[in-house]
């Protein structure tokens, strides 16, 4: 069995010699959210600390109190697909495709061009076809059991989704996968990703994930009382829940290798990949776990906790998860930690896109020298103490960003990703000269 | 690193147990019913509160799964380096569909079943397997239709090559409900749907070995592939088919066995030599559980033939193919026949 990649023993194992493992660059970004549909729409809103919590537009919500979310109002993914002919998938297949779409097209890479190439397409997911669940149980409630209506009986499993993707790209020797593990699916599919490639099973993956607004899941999270009845607030002391948001986020991730031979332009690193499970209690994150997770994936990464510029914290907006990731984030970076953002303030909880939304956003900070900004913030938590950025995007050199990301269950998924200029100079190249911040990083055991 | 399966439990409509399922297969004659029927959920205490839902599908997966885990296999397996790796094709759409139901129904659109939030989506049972047996290391779930039990089996091997954990508890389940069968109906899917649940013990041959564990398949190749039109499925399975035969060094004449999902063999070129298993005519369709079962069936012909010491002459190699009507083309190339294992 080849050496653990996490094992504790190589904390600066990141040159050829000591690692011979493929380095992996992101060099495309497709994006569907509610507050831009594509990168440079969605750099601008990061920038501008737009919020997408609108009324909720997608179904009937005649009867609740309040009932707003992060939509994509307006927006028809399948309009912006090519080859996959209209009501085939549903909706969230048809976001995720067309996030592939964009992705690629942002790579610069012909999917024909990588046709006889083994690839990778990794789609997670917290709801799948969503809207076609809620579709077929009001189509049971008109007409009984036996009145399903066909089209939407076809579409509604959620191992659909890579093959949307697929098939719009055209592309047919492709390890496809969905990975519903909910809200830390995003993440869990950039490191499958991660590991395909390092492993040499492929040379380029389409990774990320697609959600959509359902009235299953907010009927269920209203009576839980965890839907929050305005807007998102991480991190600030009148939090009151997380609110669901629609929409895609996908990434083209290819070797360094492959990336190079093609001239392509390399976005970022992404440079370590954690993940474990609580194994605790359905609900309640284990503080222990998460700050072990998060120390995995920086070992992972060859990174110190002392190099990470940013972190984009899960942040949903609920009491009990803020205040917990909060602690986790001092257990992880001790006395210095660094800046914290919750991208969900401004596009809603998208679920098993959220992951994948993050990553994108902290490949767009890297490239463009900010922090985006946690919105909706007005008074810190005494139970949150963190350098939270709040109300405009800080500009800040970003060269190390964490993506931190919990399921429900207890499924935890961290990703490292570092500036691209840590892979400009060649396979051992650092970022920067040395600054001294390179020191140990065993700590933080599992 | 050769990553083998080393222990398996299954749920099969021939009852609970590796046992009765192995009988079936090796009789050959189709099974009534499609449901697990001596396996039956406890009704939840009455007098209290709703908490957590017992639903069929993660009961069955947990249940399995506690077969699958006694003290022996447990023992000197830290938590943190003990994974999961779970997946169905349709878990959480039954549950899901009751919530919307009930939204749409009562009085009050949000007087729904909060216990039953969590069982709509399909990590479930995983996250309900990890508290129940202190698996702490990763613990995904993946679906990718009746392919599932091949996708879970490769996210396994990753785990392992990645040194991400030490071992894999490895599977899929799928539970019959009069939902799954109104969706394949109006979806017009033929087969008559069936229930069961396929987890293995995935780790790698040194440590099966060393924990004294027999090596019930050695995993040589697995292959996945998306088509687009079903009239192009054939060719792409056997593209996956080839490439697996050349990742395993094998070639079509060492194929003793071969186990696929329906009739997609017919364009396969295998010698006429080849045995074929079909799973699925004897215990249905069980979608997501499908392809773990059809792996199981490998394992249990194979325990048969070592009983009466007659290895398969043509090299022991089990071929599992699977077509997925939503576009998943996959198979896995196993070494099931060898006297001891892998390496001999």
């Amino acid at each position: 069995m080849e050496k653990s990649a996490v094992s504790h023993d190589r904390p600066h194992a990141r040159g050829p010699a000591a690692d011979p493992r493929p380095r992996v660059a992101v060099t495309g970004l497709g994006v569907i959210s509610s507050i831009g549909i594509g990168r440079e729409d969605f750099l601008t809103a990061l920038r501008a600390g737009a919020c997408g919590a609108s009324p909720i537009s997608g179904f009937d919500t005649t009867g609740f109190r309040y009932a707003r979310a992060y939509e994509v109002p307006g927006f028809d993914p399948e309009t912006r697909l090519r080859r996959i002919e209209p009501g085939r998938f549903g909706k969230v297949g048809a976001q995720a495709a067309a996030a592939a779409r964009m992705a690629m097209r942002d790579a610069g890479l012909d999917p024909a061009e990588v046709r006889d190439e083994p690839g990778v397409i990794a789609v997670g997911t917290t709801c799948g076809e969503s809207l076609d669940v809620d579709a077929l149980a009001a189509a049971e409630v008109a007409g009984g059991p036996g009145g399903l209506p066909a089209p939407r009986a076809r579409r509604v499993h959620p191992g659909r989704l890579p093959v949307a993707v697929a098939v719009e790209l055209g592309l047919t020797d492709v390890e496809a996968v969905t990975i519903p593990t909910v809200c830390a699916a995003g993440n869990y599919a950039v490191g499958h990703a991660l590991d395909a490639l390092r492993g040499g099973e492929a040379e380029f993956a389409i990774c990320g994930g697609a959600d959509s607004v359902s009235r299953m899941a907010f009927a269920g999270f209203y009576r839980l009382r965890a839907w929050a009845s305005e807007r998102c607030s991480p991190f600030d002391l009148d939090r009151n829940g997380f609110m669901f948001g629609e929409g895609a986020g996908m990434l083209v991730l290819e070797t360094l290798d492959h990336a190079r031979r093609r001239g392509a332009t390399v976005l970022a690193e992404v440079a370590g990949f954690g993940l474990n499970c609580d194994a605790e209690h359905p609900t309640r994150p284990l503080r222990e776990r998460v700050a072990a997770c998060l120390s995995g994936a920086l070992r992972d990464a060859g990174a110190a906790p002392s190099e990470v510029d940013v972190v984009f914290a899960h942040g949903t907006g609920t009491k009990i998860n803020d205040a917990m990731e909060s602690a986790v984030f001092a257990d992880v970076f001790g006395d210095a930690p660094p800046p914290v953002t919750a991208l969900k303030s401004m596009i809603g909880h998208t679920q098993g896109a959220a992951g994948a939304h993050a990553c994108i956003a902290a490949v767009l900070g890297m490239e463009h020298g900010f922090i985006p900004p946690t919105v909706n913030f007005s008074t810190p938590d005494p139970e949150c103490p963190v350098d939270c950025v709040t109300g405009a995007p800080r500009p800040a050199r970003v060269r190390t960003a964490v993506v931190n990301s919990l399921g429900v269950g207890g499924n935890n998924a961290a990703v490292v990703l570092r500036h691209a200029g840590a892979l400009a100079g060649g396979p051992a190249a650092g970022p920067e000269p040395s600054t001294g911040r390179h020191t140990a990083t065993a700590e933080g055991a599992a | 690193m050769n990553t083998v399966i080393s222990a398996m439990a299954l749920m099969s409509p021939a009852g609970v147990g590796a046992g009765p399922f192995g009988e079936a297969i090796r009789a050959g004659v189709p099974l009534p019913g499609g449901a697990v029927e001596d396996f039956r959920t406890e009704a939840p205490d009455p007098s209290a509160r709703p908490v957590r839902l017992v639903d069929r599908p993660s009961a069955m997966a947990i249940a399995a799964i506690g077969d699958l885990l006694g003290p022996d296999v447990l023992a000197g397996w830290p938590p943190h380096r003990r994974a999961l790796v779970l997946g169905s094709g349709a878990a959480g759409i039954d549950q899901s569909m009751t919530l919307t139901r009930d939204s749409l129904t009562r009085p009050r659109p949000d007087n729904v079943n909060p216990a039953l939030v969590p069982a709509c989506v399909m990590n479930y049972a995983s996250a309900q397997a990890a508290m129940a047996f202190d698996l702490r290391g990763p613990n995904a779930t993946v679906t990718a239709g009746a392919a599932t039990g091949l996708a879970a089996l490769r996210y396994a091997r990753r785990l392992l090559a990645s040194g991400r954990a030490d071992a894999v508890v490895c599977g899929a389940y799928e539970d019959l409900n009069d939902r799954r069968a109104a969706i394949a109906e109006a979806a017009g899917r033929e087969a008559r749907p069936a229930e069961g649940c396929g987890v293995f013990l995935v780790e790698p041959a040194e440590r099966a070995r060393s924990h004294g564990r027999p090596v019930l398949a050695e995993v040589l190749a697995l292959e996945s592939r998306v088509f687009d039109e079903p009239c192009h499925a054939p060719a792409v399975l056997d593209a996956a088919v080839r490439r697996a035969l050349r990742t395993g060094g094998a070639a079509p004449e060492n194929v003793g066995l071969l186990v696929p999902s329906g009739q997609e063999d017919a364009g396969l070129r295998l010698p006429a030599h080849t045995r074929v298993l079909r799973p699925s005519e004897i215990v249905g369709d069980a979608f997501g559980a499908a392809a773990a079962l059809q792996v199981a069936a490998a394992i249990a012909v194979r325990d048969a033939s070592r009983e009466r010491a007659s290895l398969d002459p043509a090299g022991g190699l089990a071929l599992i193919t699977t077509i997925d009507t939503d576009g998943h083309a996959a198979c896995c190339l196993l070494r099931t026949g060898g006297r001891g294992g892998p390496g001999t």
